[in-house]
């Protein structure tokens, strides 16, 4: 076989390498030309705020919802003129539902883009991966959403979700008052329904009730046959749910096809306006939610938003609570902005710690121990649609993060 | 197909190009986006090892990945009973377990009298990756749930304070877990080449006739899957150690999947081609999601098909033969129809 020579060698070296070089290249000159940011006319630095959605995975059904509630609110805020001034830089990035990915956008906002704030992640194992990235190495705020069990601290951190206090403790006593005494309890296996479920069953007990039944599933199962047979034979008033996303839809529709939605009620503290188009209307007639916003809410501010909503997105625009609440936070977090009188981590912190906004599209919310004070909405599924048919004003969200 | 001089060519290429990488790259976060990728190129030449060597379709190996991954999370946050919680002792056991869990996996699917090949193999990896998911799901009190291990202490540990330096993140981890790839490359690239390698690759294309021929297939099947067992779990020990966290999708029949895809598209049998599919597939994923954020998965998803359709042999494959037809053609035009005075003879 002929040997190599040294013109021939370097020529396929210098092509090699080129090739190597150039592809490694090529997603710096991507990242020139994204188009997932919204930026003010301002000549002023932009403060960016960086938002991670779940576009793609499991929880994608809430990703639209979500981007558009925080397109709009940077629009509301840049029309407004902005923070201090200052222009707001939306950049959302693909969380896909996953850990990995996640942490990885996470510090490419922290690293790279080195945004001012950090917002979104539904899931808490997502969380739980993320918030050392943003929060202890990256040293940036992070506003977290979503709906979850309590008791995450950490300074840098700010869960604006509702938490079992302010979810579960008024609804059960209402939910026996109103639709019977005896309870089955479902959930997804982890942490949040684990956490839950004792709840539950501490405030039916303490009500002069009674649980028949618990159980759990693995995380993504719809085949929920077996335990609809259950719940068929222990004939509770409530079936409490604490599945989420398509493994509600089949169990919603499992029951439906059981004949037992016309006996017993199927509440749950996880349904929102994102979550009705999964399930049809006959199957979804009655299910109870108890969640902090739907598009149903009946305030003068929400109203007005959803106009505004709509005049972007067009009619009845894809929103839900979490993008709601993330809209929320980019507004607490404006406010504290603009106490502080600068951007700088520490003051915004402090000055955050005690944000509030007399009037939202949800109502009223203020932070304490780095939690939100907000209503809460009892909804029930009507025609497709939820409405509002319980307030519970200015809840607590009774946690001790001492930060 | 025997070793090609071509693939020196790819070799140096590449080592030289990812030696150079980091100086020439200003934004730190690339450069520690690719020191974690080199993880899960590891990953990809385990797989290449027992797929595109010996012809054994895993659907599982992210669970050895995994494996590797947990041990060094329970090691330095849980601790094993009285041993120190040393991240060089979770290292050693992130080689360790999945070695010890290949042999006893080995002995179920290669042994017995019906040993199981082809699509029950990858069916019985398949389920022991989604086992190993659920369990470590299922397990929270020692393996974390849903949550996994997150805080693993690696991210403390400084090699340099005065440049703000850590040993497991950024610049210092990419020539870490890269020096790591390239030695095992070259390992596996003289084992591959080795007498062994040729039985390894009469396994793949006849393993029916190799024991006439004296060999034991059980033997070489289960070497092979154990060494890539134990390379899958270094892999997997080095993700956890940069990330600082592991959880259930590490595990799992996702990530197997997409580890299929990256040796499937980079070119399987090669070793480089499962480097540089993982190295570019996960890459162009990030970069794409990034540019296009509804449409990266419909645009990737294309590229990946078009690939995989057009290139059998997947992209490093392609290359090497463009290269050898190159140097045929060029030795051709310099040899002339006869032989003429620049032939050279070995």
């Amino acid at each position: 076989m002929p040997s190599i020579n040294r013109r021939d060698f370097l020529k396929q070296f210098g092509v090699g390498a080129a090739a190597v070089g150039t592809s490694l290249a090529f997603p710096t000159l991507l990242a020139g030309c994204s188009p997932a940011s919204t930026g003010g006319g301002s000549s002023t630095v932009p403060i960016k705020i960086g938002a991670l959605i779940d576009m793609s995975g499991p929880f994608s059904v809430y990703g639209t919802g979500m981007s558009n509630a925080i397109n709009l609110a940077a629009k509301e805020i840049n029309d407004a003129g902005g923070i201090v001034g200052r222009p707001v830089e939306l950049l959302i990035e693909d969380a896909a539902t996953d850990p990995k990915t996640s942490t990885e956008k996470a510090t490419k906002f922290v690293q790279q883009t080195k945004v001012d704030l950090v917002i979104g992640i539904i899931s808490s194992a997502v969380r739980d991966a993320v918030v050392p990235v943003i929060c202890d190495r990256g040293n940036t705020l992070f506003i977290y959403p979503t709906l979850y069990e309590g008791g995450s601290c950490n300074p840098n951190l700010f869960s604006f979700g509702p938490t079992p206090p302010q979810q579960i403790e008024p609804y059960i006593p209402w939910l026996m008052t109103e639709k019977g005494n005896t309870f089955y309890c479902v959930g997804l296996d982890y942490v949040w329904p684990r956490t839950v479920v004792p709840i539950v069953r501490g405030l039916v007990e303490a009500n002069g009730g009674q649980v028949l039944g618990e159980e759990f599933v693995p995380i993504g199962s719809t085949d929920l046959g077996a335990i609809v047979a259950k719940i068929k034979a222990a004939n509770p008033k409530v079936v409490f749910s604490l599945a989420s996303g398509p493994s509600l839809y089949a169990m919603a529709r499992q029951m439906y096809d059981a004949g037992l939605m016309n006996t017993m009620t199927l509440a749950t503290p996880f349904v929102d306006d994102s979550d009705t188009g999964g399930m049809p209307n006959e199957v979804a007639e009655g299910v109870l939610t108890s969640m902090t916003w739907y598009k149903s809410v009946d305030l003068p501010e929400n109203k007005e938003w959803l106009e505004k909503a709509a005049a972007m997105f067009g009619a009845d625009p894809d929103l839900n609570e979490m993008g709601v609440t993330l809209r929320n936070g980019m507004f607490l977090y404006a406010d504290a902005v603009k106490r502080a009188g600068s951007t700088e981590v520490e003051a915004v912190r402090t000055a955050l710690e005690t944000a509030r906004l007399d009037k939202s599209p949800q109502g009223p919310v203020s932070v304490e121990n780095h939690h939100l004070v907000q209503n809460i909405y009892i909804g029930e599924i009507q025609s497709g649609r939820i409405e509002v048919i319980k307030t519970f004003e200015q809840l607590s969200p009774n946690q001790t993060c001492q930060n | 197909m025997h070793r090609l001089p071509a693939t020196r060519y790819l070799e140096v290429s590449l080592v030289l190009g990812l030696l150079v990488y980091p100086v020439v790259q200003r934004d730190a976060f690339q450069v520690d986006l690719i020191g974690k990728l080199f993880s899960f190129a590891l990953l990809g030449i385990a797989l290449d090892l027992v797929w595109g060597y010996t012809g054994l379709l895993s659907l599982g190996h992210a669970a050895f990945f995994g494996w590797g991954g947990y041990m060094v999370g329970f090691v330095t946050v849980r601790g094993i009973w009285l041993l120190p919680k040393s991240i060089w002792l979770g290292l050693l056991l992130s080689v360790a377990v999945p070695t010890l869990a290949a042999v006893l996996l080995a002995g179920f699917l290669f042994s017995g009298r019906r040993a199981i090949g082809g699509a029950y193999f990858a069916i019985s990896t398949l389920a022991v990756s989604y086992l190993s998911e659920q369990g470590a799901l299922a397990w929270e009190p020692v393996l974390g749930g849903f949550n996994g291990i997150p805080n693993i202490p690696s991210y403390q540990v400084m090699l340099s304070s005065a440049h703000n330096l850590r040993l497991w993140s950024g610049t210092p981890f990419y020539y870490l877990a890269g020096g790591v790839l390239v030695a095992i490359y070259f390992l596996l690239r003289r084992w591959v080449d080795s007498r062994f390698g040729l039985v390894m690759r009469a396994v793949r294309d006849n393993e029916d006739r190799l024991p006439f021929l004296g060999y034991s297939t059980i033997r070489v099947k289960s070497v092979v899957f154990v060494v890539s067992a134990a390379i899958a779990g270094l892999g997997g020990g080095l993700y956890a150690l940069h990330e600082g966290y592991v959880s259930p999708p590490l595990l799992g029949f996702g990530l197997s999947t997409q580890a299929v895809l990256w040796v499937a598209v980079g070119g399987r049998g090669f070793l480089l081609g499962a480097i540089v599919g993982s190295l570019l597939v996960n890459y162009f994923s990030s970069a794409l999601s990034g540019a296009f954020l509804t449409l990266w998965m419909i645009i990737l998803g294309g590229a990946l098909v078009v690939i995989i359709l057009k290139l059998p042999t997947g992209l490093v494959g392609a290359v090497l033969s463009w290269i050898e037809k190159r140097r045929r053609d060029h030795s051709f035009q310099e040899r002339g129809p006869n032989g003429g005075e620049h032939s050279r003879h070995k």
